[in-house]
């Protein structure tokens, strides 16, 4: 008996346990991320041995958490990387030792990811984000980009006068969502001024500060703003509503001009019921957990590709598809 | 080592941050213009270049590889469409791309490239050429020991810089380890690896520290460290003992004095000279006005006690004994009675000189030529009265009679000789006084032809000297003593004595002492 538990102390302490399953976060303090994260632990924690390690925006740090772990055996890990460009040594750290890696969230390059056997992606699909941004913008304009919705298109000038709060410069989502959210526009025929684009690094109080600084180059020429993310669209709405251009108690397309965001986090879920913002794009967190628990089913080989529930894109990518909320949807 | 190597990959991470930073904020500027307007862009570029001195040029390409506008110098104007940079910035738009490190002559140069929207909607790529020479220096600068050096390269293991030739088997070290640390032996060194990524590219950083170089500089360190400590130890101890001495020692040194006053007598106490703290100076000349003190004490209790004495003594010289005296006066009676005026006539003329020599107007030192007039009339007065039962001899030399001596020294002995040594003498009595120089000394030498006196009893008056209650031997003992208290321990008074033969007694008086003597 004794020699049992024994053996069992030094089976754990001195290797991982099949079962052990760690999760690496760029950073503590990002709302989308700490809502998936929760998604992924309320998931797993039943079938694993879960460890969750924050790198404070560090890439080294995450380097030094994620050597630990794998000297300590781990062979299951989930990366929300600090630097995408560091997924290559971590695929190759994680071949050497005989561990599968599920990267979320920050896409790793896809020539890092290519013909890779112990690795996935899976994320939301930004483009198709930036698409239905594009989409609810279209809803105000109207459907005829020669005759705009004169509510909004408040000059006349037949322009969809736009802002975009961007996330992280070099983060795939702020550049695909501004991307495919502008060019959806133009492709249809929708001609865009943009008028400004403002990195606001994904956070509300940065969103804040920029808009409180830039409030002078735009004023009420804008007729709509793009956030890359709820918590943006909320900060620049903070500032708006301090200044009381944005209105309480009035229905959302009476406010001088409309902002559409991306997450459907709480936050901007709010913004939504406080009519505050138009509209934004489901980031589905749940989804992507569960989608991240099918690819560590599938590396670990308990199950086959095709039992994996989601499209399978490359190889070893999973996009999740969003999918718009404006109030009617509430 | 793990903290050198970290250092140093902070020192890149934020060189490459700091290009980064630029390119996403000229990315950011070139994104917010809804036109390029080159002069301004010029301008733009020239100010970064100014800021940022690791950046030597800045241009934007358009999507075709088209120059639209550099920093001022930058002529090169060729298209750049199928350079490899520029096609590694299209093919990841979302990533700056590095190139390779190249070096022309001692500097090292690689360019950033990013895929960027510009005046919106159009495309192309900026290209910032970087010196990467200061960054080069500041490794160099890294004392890594023995073969220590730093390679860096990209995620295929290209290498895009090494500060030294690479030996073969290194690329699989760094495969096998991707990052992290370990400890290699290459070339029979043994080396401390450490490799991680650099933030913000896909390129690795390797560095291999000397573990046997560090170690023994580590061990240098340590010797030096304990060489150190031990001065210091030793040095500390010094001090200590110099303080501690600085204390102790005085006090030493007055505890030896007051031993030495504690063997030698407070008469002879020295002062004591001691330098110390305050307190020990105190000591000691609290302790040296306390000898002071003590000795004048001490002299005080001499001259006292000589006054004392001379006062008794005096008391002693003046007790002229009364049976003489009284014998004297019967003699004298008898002597008219039987008409022998002639002879009373003598023995009171005598007896007259006698009295006024004894009483000397009461001086206490008188030439030697009254003492032996003093101790003649004695005798004349004694042979006349014991009717010639004894003959005297008096012989002095002529060259001492002039040398003033203690009074009625010679009487006393004489009379012991007449009294004890020859009085019951049937006949042929004798007693004989010599008086002469011998040195440094008057010598009186009073010899009878008595009976002797017995060993025992000479050995009971020379213990009489020096015992103030012994009352055997009076006379020379009043002798002896006023010698002494007016002489010295030089003076003395011997006894010789052969029984039946006689007995010979010899008083030396120093001849110092005679002519220093004014009392």
């Amino acid at each position: 008996m004794t020699l049992a538990f024994t053996c069992g102390l030094l089976l754990t302490s001195c290797s991982g346990a099949v079962n052990d399953f760690s999760i690496y976060i760029y950073d503590e303090d990002d709302t989308f991320i700490n809502k998936l994260r929760a998604d992924i632990v309320s998931k797993t924690n039943q079938e694993y041995d879960l460890k969750v390690s924050y790198a404070s925006k560090n890439q080294r740090k995450q380097n030094e958490q994620i050597n630990a772990a794998l000297d300590e055996g781990q062979k299951l890990l989930a990366i929300n990387m600090v630097d995408r460009l560091a997924a290559s040594a971590l695929i190759e750290k994680c071949s050497v030792n005989d561990a599968n890696v599920v990267f979320f969230n920050r896409e790793p390059l896809e020539e890092d990811m290519e013909g890779k056997t112990n690795a996935f992606y899976v994320g939301s699909d930004p483009a198709y984000e930036g698409k239905l941004q594009a989409q609810l913008a279209i809803n105000l304009f109207g459907s005829n980009p020669d005759a705009l919705n004169s509510k909004f298109d408040k000059n006349g000038d037949g322009k969809i006068q736009a802002l975009i709060l961007k996330g992280e410069i070099g983060h795939q989502d702020a550049e695909q969502r501004s991307k495919y959210c502008i060019s959806t526009l133009t492709d249809d025929g929708y001609d865009v001024d943009l008028l400004g684009t403002y990195y606001c690094n994904w956070n509300r109080t940065t969103a804040y500060n920029t808009v409180k600084e830039k409030y002078e180059d735009f004023k009420d020429n804008v007729e709509v703003i793009f956030s890359n993310n709820d918590d943006m669209a909320c900060g620049a709405i903070d500032y708006f509503v301090e200044k009381d251009l944005f209105l309480r108690n009035v229905d959302v397309t009476e406010q001088p001009f409309q902002v559409i965001g991306v997450d459907g986090t709480d936050v901007g879920i709010k913004g939504i019921e406080n009519n505050f913002m138009y509209g934004t794009i489901l980031n589905d967190s749940e989804k992507q957990a569960d989608a991240i628990v099918d690819a560590l089913h599938y590396l670990q080989g308990s199950i086959t590709k095709d039992e994996i529930n989601y499209d399978v894109v490359r190889d070893n990518y999973i996009y999740i598809k969003g999918s718009s909320i404006t109030k009617s949807d509430l | 080592m793990e903290e050198t190597s970290n250092q140093v990959l902070t020192n890149y991470e934020y060189y490459f941050e700091g290009a980064v930073d630029v390119s996403s904020a000229v990315e950011q500027r070139l994104q917010e213009e809804t036109s390029i307007n080159k002069t301004e862009m010029n301008v733009y570029f020239d100010l970064i270049r100014t800021l940022k001195t690791e950046i030597t040029d800045i241009a934007l390409y358009s999507n075709a590889g088209n120059l639209i506008v550099g920093t001022t110098g930058l002529e090169d104007a060729t298209n750049k469409a199928d350079e490899k940079w520029f096609e590694g910035a299209q093919s990841n738009q979302l990533v700056n791309v590095f190139s390779s490190i190249e070096s022309t002559g001692s500097s090292y140069f690689f360019t950033l490239s990013k895929y960027v929207m510009y005046s919106n909607e159009q495309h192309g790529v900026v290209n910032f050429t970087l010196d990467f020479t200061k960054a080069i220096q500041n490794i160099s600068d890294i004392d890594l020991g023995e073969g220590g050096h730093v390679v860096i390269y990209d995620k295929n293991y290209n290498i895009v810089y090494k500060s030294d030739p690479l030996e073969s088997e290194e690329i699989n070290i760094f495969k096998n380890l991707v990052f992290g640390t370990e400890n290699v032996t290459l070339n029979s060194h043994n080396y401390f690896l450490s490799i991680n990524t650099i933030y913000n590219t896909t390129w690795r950083l390797a560095m291999y520290s000397n573990v046997d170089y560090i170690e023994k500089t580590t061990n240098l360190f340590l010797i030096a460290d304990l060489a150190i400590s031990i001065s210091v130890l030793i040095i500390i101890i010094m001090i200590i003992i110099g303080i501690s001495n600085s204390i102790t020692r005085p006090i030493y040194l007055l505890r030896l004095a007051m031993n030495d006053v504690s063997k030698t007598g407070y008469i002879n106490a020295k002062e004591v000279h001691v330098h110390g703290s305050l307190e020990v100076e105190d000591l000691t000349n609290n302790y040296n006005q306390m000898i002071k003190r003590i000795s004048t004490l001490m002299d005080q209790v001499v001259v006292e006690q000589n006054l004392k004495r001379k006062s008794e003594l005096r008391v002693l010289q003046n007790q002229i004994n009364p049976h003489f005296l009284y014998n004297t006066l019967d003699s004298i009676i008898y002597e008219v009675e039987i008409n022998e005026n002639d002879v009373a006539a003598r023995m009171i003329i005598a007896l007259s000189k006698f009295f006024r020599i004894s009483l000397s107007n009461g001086k206490t030192i008188i030439p030697v030529k009254d003492e032996v007039e003093h101790v003649r009339n004695y005798l004349l007065i004694q042979v006349m009265r014991l009717k010639d039962k004894f003959t005297f001899d008096i012989d002095v030399d002529d060259n001492i009679l002039n040398y003033e001596v203690v009074k009625l020294i010679l009487q006393p002995i004489v009379e012991n000789a007449v009294i004890h040594g020859i009085k019951n003498k049937t006949d042929g009595g004798y007693v004989s006084i010599k008086g002469k120089l011998d040195g440094d000394y008057i010598k009186f030498i009073i010899a009878d032809n008595g009976f002797g006196i017995l060993d025992d009893k000479i050995k009971e008056i020379y213990d009489s000297f020096s015992d103030p209650n012994a009352h055997k031997g009076v006379g020379i003992k009043n002798v002896y003593q006023r010698l002494r208290l007016y002489y010295g321990e030089t003076a003395d008074v011997i006894i010789e004595s052969e029984l039946d033969c006689g007995t010979t007694i010899t008083l030396i008086i120093p001849l110092s002492g005679v002519q220093n003597n004014e009392e």
